[in-house]
């Protein structure tokens, strides 16, 4: 009882109390999923290189765009000198095969666009596309309670090559 | 009824005595103790927003480099029909002109940043499971230090790899 009295008495050192709670509960916390945020936009920046690559790749060879294996070879250039490894699942998180062609199909005058996987008809205007997914871990240098870690990341997009 | 003491009279040798009695600029004592972690904390934010800017030039840099370099393949392929890839030095140039700010200029291979060019070369698909045609993996390199605490480590290793290919260089017999 003596104790807490004297405790809730003191005034001196608050301003330093209050700074040890603030800095333990707010700042610090913030400062540690800081450095997580730079380590995970880190890696989605070469994920998003990466996926960059596949789409130069698809512009300059629309024949090949689909081939998987020169497409791999294209990430295993870049899993050779990048710290992050990346990945390029066969079947994509759509549940359709990585670098799979899809058409886009209109008949003019029309300009409604219907995509398929399918080709077009010979009287419809036809474009032709091509989809990839690339995916990577990254470790988080300070594991966060709502995080999973390794943090799964993933970037994928749609590119037009005809 | 007898008053409580509620703080016994602590014995303290002199020096510490006195100084506990006195409470002049305790507040002021207590900001330069508290404001020297505060201003960590500030400068460790600044610094994760500067880190956030230097990758995103890196990106940045390194993807318009390696574009410029294989626009202008593709572009001399299409006027001489021979492929004629910058120089190491061209695409360095590249580099910096696309990343400055907030890195500094890069000089080679082992600068700060650094910046690796390897072109590769598959006319006609000769390689089957080699992409077709010319292309270039382009990496950079930079060692970041954050301000102010050059101190307490080395600092972190940031790198970015692409691959550009050249328009029109699949069948292309010659190399660079």
């Amino acid at each position: 009882m003596l104790i807490r009295r004297r405790l809730a008495a003191a005034r001196r050192a608050s301003a330093s109390v209050d700074f040890a709670l603030t800095s333990t509960f707010v700042l610090l916390p913030m400062l540690l999923g800081g450095a997580d945020y730079i380590s995970v936009i880190s890696a989605q920046a070469q994920l998003n290189t990466a996926l960059q690559s596949l789409y130069y790749f698809a512009y300059t060879n629309p024949s090949a765009a689909s081939n998987s294996t020169d497409a791999g070879y294209i990430i295993a250039l870049i899993n050779g000198a990048s710290i992050y490894k990346i990945t390029l699942p066969a079947t994509m998180s759509s549940g359709k095969a990585n670098a799979s062609i899809s058409y886009g199909c209109f008949t003019p005058p029309s300009t409604t666009i219907t995509y398929q996987s399918t080709a077009c008809t010979a009287s419809q205007t036809q474009q032709t596309l091509v989809t990839y997914q690339v995916k990577t871990t990254v470790s988080l240098p300070f594991p966060l309670p709502a995080l999973s870690n390794p943090l799964p990341l993933s970037a994928s997009g749609t590119v037009q090559i005809q | 009824m007898p008053r409580m003491r509620l703080r016994p009279k602590a014995r303290l040798p002199w020096p510490a005595a006195a100084f506990a009695r006195h409470c002049w600029a305790g507040a002021a004592v207590e900001f330069a103790l508290v404001g020297m972690a505060l201003a960590m904390f500030m400068l460790a934010i600044v610094n994760l927003g500067m880190l956030g800017f230097t990758v995103g030039a890196l990106v940045h840099g390194v993807q318009s480099a390696a574009r410029a370099a294989a626009v202008q393949t593709a572009n001399t392929y299409a006027t001489t029909e021979a492929i004629t890839c910058p120089s190491k030095s061209a695409i360095i140039g590249y580099f910096n002109e696309y990343a400055d700010p907030p890195l500094p200029a890069a000089t080679g291979t082992t600068s700060n940043p650094a910046v690796i060019s390897t072109w590769s070369d598959n006319g006609g698909d000769a390689v089957t499971s080699e992409p077709p045609g010319v292309y270039l993996t382009l990496t950079a390199t930079y060692l970041w230090v954050p301000i102010g605490f050059a101190a307490f480590g080395t600092g972190i290793n940031l790198s970015i790899t692409t691959v550009a290919t050249v328009t029109g260089s699949a069948q292309a017999a010659s190399t660079c």
